[in-house]
């Protein structure tokens, strides 16, 4: 009988552990900026620091996307209306900055422009990080210290998807509500290389900015 | 929307191969001893312990405006818990042309990566720096359930895939 106890009390202590972690690492998850898709309900989550932004949030893919504003003062967006543009129909001659904006308006300082989160002034080879998380070591290390020589743009979106195959065995199903999950994550990356390396700054999906350069 | 991403896989004879599109989410297919693109019918073929699936060719297809999807990547996130006797193998070294799927050790000679590896893993019209430019799959995914004789009896529990990539 006091086996059955210490048995019953160790099986107690697995679930327990299991539902504390599964609790844990699902809300670290959605923090990261993890989208976790059930495909029964197509709840989709997005990170808990974004609820005050809900409604004005669009709960898509592209959690940013790119502005480019030429030296004429003309402007070419990503998405605009129907048309849609991509990396080869940005004219990098005629080029002065290149923004990245976030689909829903930030808690900004006055004055700025609540949904721009990283500019890069393509004359002078610096970033403006206008909103985000970014620690002021990086801010410096950013708007700093530009890369000499004649540059190329460095832009796209490192997107992953991760799906759980596999089946539970029948008599643990009912017990197991977390088969039909996909995961996505984005990393949206803005910068340019030079003969002298690159820099480039990377934004994930809860608004950490880090960077890298080589 | 940019691109938009989904599973394909090819399964059949290689005279007569089906494309099927298994989506983004769900239990996208199980490891079985049949030819075919349905995650439903496993029980009825199942894969005895110290025996292995049939290879499933997997690609992954894009659609919708890009300038460019490269830098490909594709791991296992977690494994089987508990991962006695399974291992999920792939054909990760040559351009993977489609073949009739088979039970036995053909394509399938090594572990999947069981982390990011870095840098482009799975290829694109032939070469890893390739790359797609227009709507289309990338090169063949191969991967089949390899058992032994320690596998325990049922079905094996959840493993994630994950695929990676970089869009313009």
């Amino acid at each position: 009988m006091d086996n059955l106890n210490v048995k019953i009390d160790s099986l107690l202590k697995t679930r327990q552990d299991a539902m504390f972690n599964y609790a844990r690492a699902t809300s670290e998850l959605i923090d990261l900026g993890v989208k976790i898709k059930n495909k029964e309900t197509d709840d989709t989550t997005v990170p808990m620091s974004f609820e005050p932004y809900l409604e004005k949030y669009n709960i898509s893919n592209l959690e940013f996307e790119w502005e480019a504003k030429y030296k004429d003062g003309s402007v070419l967006r990503q998405f605009e209306g129907e048309e849609q543009r991509n990396f080869s129909h940005i004219d990098q001659e005629r080029l002065a900055s290149i923004a990245f904006i976030s689909n829903f308006n930030w808690p900004s300082e006055e004055g700025r422009d609540p949904r721009i989160i990283i500019r890069l002034n393509w004359e002078t080879g610096l970033f403006e990080i206008q909103n985000g998380f970014a620690s002021q070591d990086l801010r410096a290390h950013a708007c700093m210290n530009p890369l000499e020589g004649s540059k190329k743009l460095v832009l796209f979106t490192r997107k992953r998807f991760s799906a759980s195959n596999g089946e539970i065995n029948d008599q643990y199903k009912e017990f197991f509500p977390f088969e039909d999950e996909v995961f996505h994550y984005n990393r949206f990356i803005l910068g340019y290389e030079t003969e002298a390396g690159m820099k480039a700054l990377i934004i994930s999906p809860n608004g950490e900015i880090n960077i890298f350069s080589k | 929307m940019a691109a938009t991403f989904s599973w394909a896989q090819t399964y059949g004879h290689v005279t007569s191969a089906t494309v099927a599109s298994l989506g983004i989410s769900g239990n996208l297919f199980n490891y079985k001893r049949a030819d075919d693109a349905t995650a439903a019918n496993y029980s009825t073929y199942p894969v005895t312990a110290g025996q292995k699936s049939y290879e499933v060719y997997l690609r992954g297809k894009f659609t919708g405006t890009f300038n460019k999807i490269d830098n490909v990547q594709f791991w296992r996130s977690t494994d089987f818990s508990p991962n006695t006797g399974l291992s999920i193998l792939w054909a990760p070294a040559t351009p993977s042309a489609y073949a009739t799927p088979v039970t036995g050790t053909n394509k399938c000679v090594s572990a999947v990566p069981t982390s990011d590896p870095g840098t482009a893993n799975v290829r694109c019209r032939g070469g890893l720096a390739s790359g797609l430019v227009a709507s289309g799959y990338t090169d063949y995914i191969v991967t089949q359930l390899s058992t032994t004789s320690a596998a325990p009896a049922g079905d094996t529990s959840l493993c994630t895939l994950t695929l990676n990539y970089d869009e313009s």
